[in-house]
């Protein structure tokens, strides 16, 4: 039982950094109806970036914050280039340019930084926490991961209720048509999306690389995750994109620790089967009755 | 009717009788040549993972192997041939391995693959190579699999067979009544790396308390539930069978969950030079006491000739001087006296056949005995076991060295071998 409650504990601040590429994959799907599968590899780009700022200046905050610009200017980047000419393309064609993005970002990053995963600094204390008399699977840099995701995710909230440009993008994802009459710059607005979902995942990347190590390819995994938390939570919720992400990070541990951790991608496999057997539209999802 | 069918049968035996003719004589004035080798040149190639997650440490084998052979061709070749290396990165992708080594069988023409890495990729074109009669010399796995003379009659094996490992460490922890009186647990790679060593440790009756896995390439999930896992089971032996990107976070993950169990690391997965990348400045005091065996001279003991001039060797190419660069030499230096074992008339059969029957004199910095014979191409046949110092150097343990078969049942045994001096001028 201890360690049924270890495996829990072990898996939130795992399961925090997956519902943050989540959220991004959710952000620029309920703009632009098209997966990013390029989100890792430009999370491995800004979080390559954040360890040169980290190398260079040894500060954690300072690299997290050029992390974040960096991956909203390469949001920006990969819209301008590769999306927006690709607008009048079906979305099927602009998934798989995504694809192309992440190749070409992964070579970029081994042309730049080379190929060998590097280990990327503990910014705080990472041994597990003591209390009760024990040691928890837990430590205060987990802490710090779980209560930067929380933030993020309450400004995410506090950006679509309570500002224009939240309003403009829920306006321009729903109806880009009338938000168009209406005096929204539709094109801009979902620019802004991209470097959002930069910004999200680029956090989501320096988080998770003290826990591992970067390397080109070190976040692919992270995608399948993602990915499978983003579509069972219904892709345009932002609420299911954390609250599925967080799930499956307890899943990934309670298989890893129970069975094997060869089963979690296979047990995320069937969980994802099930879910769009019995709920196409996601737990969270919008019915869509409006697509008429 | 009858009539018809003798002469259609007569035609047939003067045709065939016209081939052999017009055959013969060209085949008795030009002995049979081999793909890649001329005169002047000898073609070999090789498939390793120069990039990808894999890379780490093992990217440095094929240059380290490249700067050997450049210095052979340098002292005039191998009976007056030299060597092109031709080094293919397939990132440890069996997919990418697959078009790799048919680019090399079909547009570079080799002669012979040396060195080829990695288990899954190399599963992938095994069968062709075989096919095909190209010598596979000296496989860059511990797989046992690949020691099979009557499955892959031209795939030579070098390194002990992690099934021989895991027997080898059998026999140490079982020697040892302190570590065998420990509660013995075991954390190893999914998929045959782990099978080959599970297969050894249950022919040596090695039992463990409890077992736990990660799958290779998994690297977002830290090891906290394997960790969690071993740690409520009350280990305090962990045998771990896995790569040395793996063992870093082993590593890292314990100290998190302060679980300090005694260790013992597979040979090919705790080189410091690779850990220090991920830990850090931590590294030497995190691998201090971890036991690890070994078939090979100390890569510290620099006063050893072998050691020595391939240190040399290593650093005039601008390599770092780790044990994949030490590895890489030294294969390529017992592939060199193969080859020149093989004759000036150099064919492939020449070569499977000095491989066969000569393997005992070839020398290397290996301090255990190399069996191969046209039944079995086992390669390596033991190690020691060593423990890490606080420098992080690994310091031999048993003065005997421990040998095993791959087979399935019969443990190690305790045995002594002398290796020979190096060859003057470490030349083949």
């Amino acid at each position: 039982m201890t360690s049924f409650i270890d495996y829990l504990i072990g898996g939130v601040s795992n399961g925090a950094v997956i519902a943050l590429m989540a959220i991004a994959l959710v952000l620029i799907w309920r703009a632009t109806r098209v997966v990013n599968f390029a989100q890792v590899g430009q999370a491995m780009f800004t979080t390559f970036v954040a360890l040169t700022v980290q190398t260079v200046t040894g500060s954690w905050v300072l690299a997290l914050a050029v992390a974040m610009v960096a991956g909203a200017i390469l949001g920006v980047i990969v819209q301008f280039l590769v999306l927006r000419p690709m607008r009048r393309a079906d979305t099927s064609g602009a998934i798989i340019a995504t694809f192309g993005v992440l190749i070409a970002l992964q070579a970029a990053v081994g042309m730049i930084w080379g190929g060998d995963a590097q280990a990327y600094p503990q910014p705080f204390d990472n041994a597990g926490i003591v209390a009760f008399g024990r040691i928890w699977p837990i430590s205060v840099y987990d802490l710090v991961v779980i209560g930067v995701t929380i933030l993020l995710v309450v400004a995410l909230s506090l950006l679509f209720t309570r500002t224009s440009i939240g309003l403009a993008m829920r306006a321009s994802a729903f109806n880009p048509e009338v938000a168009r009459l209406s005096g929204v710059r539709v094109s801009r607005v979902l620019t802004f999306g991209w470097a959002l979902a930069g910004v999200v995942g680029a956090v989501a990347g320096v988080l998770v690389a003290p826990s591992s190590t970067v390397s080109p390819t070190t976040f692919d995994i992270l995608l399948v995750f993602a990915f499978t938390a983003a579509v069972i939570g219904g892709l345009d919720s932002l609420v299911g994109a954390v609250a599925l992400g967080v799930f499956a990070g307890l899943v990934i541990s309670l298989v890893s620790g129970l069975s094997n951790s060869g089963n979690a991608p296979v047990v995320a496999l069937i969980l994802l089967a099930l879910s769009l057997i019995t709920k196409p539209d996601g737990v969270f999802g919008h019915h869509k009755a409006r697509a008429v | 009717m009858k009539s018809a069918h003798t002469a259609r049968f007569v035609a047939a035996g003067v045709v065939a009788a016209l081939a052999v003719a017009t055959a013969a004589p060209a085949g008795a004035a030009a002995p049979t040549v081999d793909p890649g080798v001329s005169k002047s040149e000898i073609v070999i190639g090789t498939t390793t993972p120069l990039t990808g997650p894999a890379s780490p440490g093992y990217k440095f084998v094929a240059p380290a192997a490249q700067a050997y052979f450049d210095y052979v061709n340098a002292n005039g070749g191998i009976n007056g041939r030299k060597i092109k290396y031709v080094v293919a990165d397939d990132a440890y992708n069996p997919a990418l391995t697959k078009k790799a080594t048919s680019q090399l069988i079909l547009r570079d023409k080799i002669f012979a693959m040396f060195g080829a890495l990695g288990t899954p990729s190399h599963s992938a074109v095994v069968t062709d190579l075989n096919r095909r009669g190209i010598p596979d010399v000296f496989v860059n796995t511990g797989f046992s699999g690949f020691d099979n003379a009557k499955r892959y009659p031209t795939t030579f094996p070098y390194f002990p067979s992690y099934t021989v490992e895991a027997k080898s460490m059998a026999f140490y922890i079982q020697g040892d009544a302190a570590l065998n009186a420990k509660t013995k647990c075991l954390f190893y790679q999914d998929g045959e790396f782990g099978d080959n060593a599970m297969a050894g440790f249950a022919a040596a009756g090695l039992s463990f308390a409890t077992n736990t896995s990660y799958s290779s390439g998994q690297q977002v999930a830290p090891f906290t539930s394997q960790v969690t896992k071993l740690k409520a089971a009350g280990c305090d032996l962990v045998v771990f069978f896995g790569v040395t990107s793996a063992t870093a976070q082993l590593l890292g993950t314990a100290a998190k969950l302060g679980f300090r169990p005694t260790w013992m690391i597979t040979s090919v997965g705790s080189d410091p030079s690779v850990l220090g990348a991920s830990l850090g400045a931590s590294t030497n005091a995190l691998l201090n006491g971890i036991y690890s065996p070994s078939f090979i001279v100390p890569i510290q003991d620099e006063g050893n000739a072998y050691v020595s001039q391939m240190k040399v060797i290593a650093t005039k190419n601008n390599l770092p001087w780790n044990f994949y660069t030490y590895y890489g030499i030294n294969t390529a230096y017992v592939f060199a006296q193969a080859l020149k074992a093989a004759g000036p008339d150099l064919t492939r059969a020449s070569l499977i056949n000095a491989l066969q029957t000569k393997a005992s004199t070839f020398r290397s910095a290996a301090v255990v005995p190399m069996v191969i014979n046209s039944k079995s191409h086992q390669g390596l046949t033991g190690y020691w076991m060593g423990q890490y110092n606080a420098s992080g150097q690994l310091e031999r343990k048993t003065s005997y060295i421990i040998t095993a078969t791959s087979a399935t049942t019969g443990g190690a045994k305790q045995s002594s071998y002398s290796a020979p001096a190096p060859t003057p001028k470490l030349l083949p």
